[in-house]
């Protein structure tokens, strides 16, 4: 067995853990709060359900909520600039990844002083940013539990990673009942984010047993629900092990790294911004076609733990049953256009190619997969 | 996986795969916010001192090193300094009182060589006719250690057993470190000779002083004995004067008066004559021509006879005025002007003896409320003196007399003479009493001292003589035209 380091935050699941954000706040001695959010969490009511508690144990809180999806740099320096303006020393992220990962980087912003562009890559953040405590209200991003920050870098276009320990939360609040007013198609996108997770960690070349038991886990809890929890926003028991599920991938993908499926995503988020969890979910198939020889055995894994019955089969079989039931379920969910149908053109791929394969998520692909490998993936992506 | 076609190198692929997995990552899991900080204030503080202390270090180097400089020159200028002096130096180790080193001078009066002294100690450096105890010799380097120096008188020995006087001088110092004394040895032989002649001749010369005092003593006693008597025969020549003067004045006076009084009595006596021929020549019968005769000789006669006696009675009431101020100190308001003119009759016939003229040129108007005796005794005897010493030898000469009133309250009288003036080296002093340039020949010394005692005494005034060389002299009396209240003296 090698030898492996995992890494997770102090995390509250359960329904109502939001509630607990005046505590946690205080906890920290913060004076005053940065509430970190975007439009539609303050429309669907959570940002409020935060300030709110905040307000009952007296700590003041500022809003920002200039985040768009797909955060971008100047959004983060603006945050932290505000941060440093209002005299905050407590961060609160609540929402979905791009609050999060815009959260994360308004810390180490605000602690160092430096452009956030300066810490792309891996272990490259020195000072660390003030206590953050996140709020997810989707079920599928898992920045929350996770050591990632992806920023786009609008000057070259490109999704930048900063990958620090550093970059984890101090407290996670994992709250299942935010995700209740997730739309269908947001649901859907989320949840196959949260999937592609733990189906890169379990492949990827830096797992261990602990990362290799919550990224089948999380596998079993998603794909019985995702498509229920589409169908029935309101229904907790499909929600609760969404969540679940989500968190596990989470713990999964922070400590054992992603793949190619997110090299990629991040490459068409970068230049046409589009959203991740959808190119994640139209990418998956591709990326599992292409990687799966170099771990027919993880990926058999993966496919009992979906629940297909791949036993006895060749390998060509097992790799056409788990990327036929991974197309089926994304299609029963609604996430049914192709690339071309969401932007993507011909001319796009090869700079999408170059970008992605200089992600660092690509280094722990079982597969290493060259410019002209990658430009065939999105081809196929493209068509289909 | 196709192997021709193995992906782009993402710069170090294997060490970003260590890195994401993260051993060997530097970041600790972030800890409490505040209390990073402040690790980091205090790294930032630890900093501070740290390049605090470096730069105090670096100083301290700097002086140390300028110091390390000092000693060296220190210590060359020592070695210039015991090997160059002129005086002898012997280097003592102050706890065993043995002898470290010695200089050339020191070689050159003992007559000891440097390496012989090696095996020396003090007590071989001394005379035997004046051993140095041991128990001295300690003592004496402890009080220089302890004070700093010390200083005494020694009877040193040469290497040929020849003795000498020396003064030595004890200094404790630190030579490379050591705690050492440097004695410096001076053979004092000719001073201490030179120290006996001198006490020999001060021993004389106190003598010498001692009678010289008994004798100044007695001629000071005499001298003031001298001096009592002198002031004594001063006071009586000052009256005496005071009386000759008063004396000159009425022998003036009775010359004067001789004139018209001999007139007179020549007049009476020719009247006489006439009544005695009329009277013969009557009986011989009167005519009318001898009666017209008789009476035109008696009317020119009678009419000349009354003119000289009015000019007697016109002496007398002067004279009489004048003796009344002379011997009195009343003080009255007088005018200037008719004043110098009593003055000028009174003083006639010796003026006229003299053969020279005085001029009155003093202008009318000026009243004076002061001592008119004093003042005319004043002017009488600057008259006198000018007759006496200006004119002396000479035929005639004038004497003018000035007044200018100088400011509402203060006149000027100038008294000049066209004499021969005063020789410049005896300006100075001819108020002095008793300074006269006619000793023996009828000069008291006293006329100009009175001149001088009244002008600046009752009158209230000051005096200076003038006497530019051929022009006579001149004094010059300032007064004031109210004199002082004080009484006057006599």
């Amino acid at each position: 067995m090698d030898i492996r380091k995992n890494v997770a935050p102090e995390f509250v699941l359960g329904a109502g853990a939001l509630s607990l954000v005046g505590r946690y706040a205080r906890n920290f001695a913060a004076e005053r709060a940065l509430v970190v959010t975007d439009q539609g969490v303050i429309t669907a009511g959570w940002a409020g359900k935060v300030t709110e508690a905040l307000q009952q144990v007296g700590m003041a809180c500022v809003t920002f909520a200039d985040v768009s999806p797909n955060p971008r740099e100047a959004e983060v320096m603006a945050g932290a600039q505000k941060f440093r303006d209002e005299g905050c020393d407590l961060i609160i992220a609540v929402g979905g990844g791009s609050p999060m990962d815009c959260a994360k980087g308004i810390g180490i912003v605000a602690s160092s002083g430096a452009s956030i562009l300066d810490f792309e890559g891996v272990d490259r953040v020195r000072i660390p940013g003030p206590p953050l405590i996140c709020i997810p209200t989707t079920a599928g991003t898992s920045a929350d539990v996770s050591q990632f920050a992806i920023i786009n870098d609008t000057t070259r276009n490109v999704k930048i990673a900063i990958i620090s320990k550093v970059m984890l939360p101090d407290a996670a609040l994992i709250d299942p009942l935010t995700t209740a007013t997730m739309p269908a198609e947001l649901t859907a996108a989320t949840g196959f984010d949260a999937l592609v997770h733990a189906i890169e960690a379990y492949v990827s070349t830096a797992g261990s047993p602990v990362t290799d038991l919550h990224a089948l886990e999380a596998i079993r809890r998603i794909s019985p629900n995702l498509l229920p929890a589409t169908r029935n926003p309101d229904v907790m028991a499909y929600r609760e092990p969404m969540m679940l599920g989500s968190l596990l991938a989470g713990l999964a993908f922070s400590n054992a790294s992603l793949g190619l499926v997110h090299a990629m995503a991040h490459s068409l988020g970068g230049l046409l911004d589009l959203p991740h969890g959808v190119c994640n979910a139209l990418l998956l198939e591709h990326v599992v076609a292409f990687n799966h020889a170099s771990a027919c055995e993880r990926y058999a894994a993966i496919a009992t733990a979906i629940g297909v019955d791949v036993s006895g089969m060749s390998a060509a079989g097992q790799k056409a049953c788990l990327v036929d039931a991974l197309r089926r379920l994304r299609l029963s969910v609604g996430l049914d256009r192709s690339l071309h149908e969401l932007g993507v053109k011909a001319d796009d791929i090869p700079q999408l190619a170059r970008h992605a394969a200089a992600d660092p998520c690509l280094v722990t692909n079982p597969v290493q997969a060259c410019v002209e490998d990658i430009e065939q993936i999105y081809e196929r992506a493209l068509k289909a | 996986m196709n192997e021709h076609s193995k992906p782009e190198p993402l710069g170090t692929t294997t060490s970003l795969l260590d890195q994401i997995i993260g051993l060997d990552e530097h970041a600790l899991r972030k800890s409490y916010y505040p209390q990073l900080q402040q690790q980091v204030e205090a790294l930032r503080a630890a900093k501070g001192a740290l390049e605090q202390q470096a730069a105090e270090m670096r100083t301290m180097l700097v002086e140390l090193e300028s110091t390390r400089k000092r000693a060296e020159e220190s210590e060359a200028n020592y070695r210039e300094l015991f090997d160059k002096s002129s005086e002898a130096i012997i280097v003592l180790d102050p706890a065993s009182q043995e002898i470290c080193a010695v200089n050339q001078a020191f070689s050159e009066l003992y007559g000891f060589s440097r390496e012989e002294v090696d095996s020396l100690s003090i007590l071989d450096l001394s005379s035997s006719n004046k051993p140095v105890d041991p128990a001295e010799v300690r003592q004496r380097l402890a009080q220089a250690m302890s004070c700093g120096t010390y200083r005494f008188e020694w009877l040193a020995r040469r290497k040929n057993g020849s003795d000498f006087w020396a003064d030595v001088t004890l200094k404790s110092a630190s030579i490379r470190g050591e705690r050492r004394i440097l004695s410096t040895v001076r053979d004092i032989t000719d001073r201490k000779r030179a120290e006996a002649e001198v006490a020999e001749i001060n021993r004389q010369l106190e003598d010498r002083v001692a009678q010289r005092t008994s004798d100044l003593a007695q001629a000071n006693q005499e001298l003031a004995t001298l001096l009592g008597h002198l002031r004594a025969a001063q006071t009586q020549l000052v009256q005496s004067e005071k009386l000759a003067s008063l004396g000159a004045l009425v022998a003036g006076i009775a010359h004067e008066l001789n004139t018209p009084i001999g007139n007179c009595m020549m007049l009476a006596s020719t009247l006489q004559d006439h009544r005695e021929t009329f009277e013969k020549e009557i009986a011989s019968g009167l005519r009318k021509s001898m009666l017209t005769s008789f009476l035109e000789n008696i009317t020119v006669g009678y009419d000349s006879l009354l003119r000289n006696l009015y000019r007697a009675s016109e002496l007398v009431t002067n004279f009489k005025e004048l003796a009344v101020d002379q011997t009195s100190s009343r003080r009255r308001r007088f005018e200037l002007h008719g004043f110098i003119h009593e003055i000028e009759v009174a003083q006639a016939p010796s003026i006229r003896k003299a053969a020279c003229k005085l001029v009155n040129d003093t202008p009318g108007g000026i009243v004076l409320d002061s001592f008119p005796g004093p003042l005319s005794q004043v002017i009488g005897n600057l008259i006198g003196n000018a007759i006496c010493h200006g004119f002396d030898g000479r035929a005639g000469g004038e004497i003018r007399i000035t007044a200018e009133q100088e400011t509402p309250t203060q006149v000027s009288l100038t008294v000049a003479d066209n004499g021969c003036g005063i020789a410049a080296e005896n300006l100075p002093r001819i108020f002095d009493p008793f300074f006269t340039t006619k000793l023996g020949h009828g000069g008291s010394g006293l006329g100009l001292h009175i001149v001088y005692n009244l002008v600046t005494g009752a009158l209230g005034g000051s005096i200076r003589a003038e006497s530019p060389p051929g022009a006579g002299v001149r004094f010059v009396i300032s007064l004031p035209l109210s004199a002082p209240v004080s009484q006057a003296t006599e």
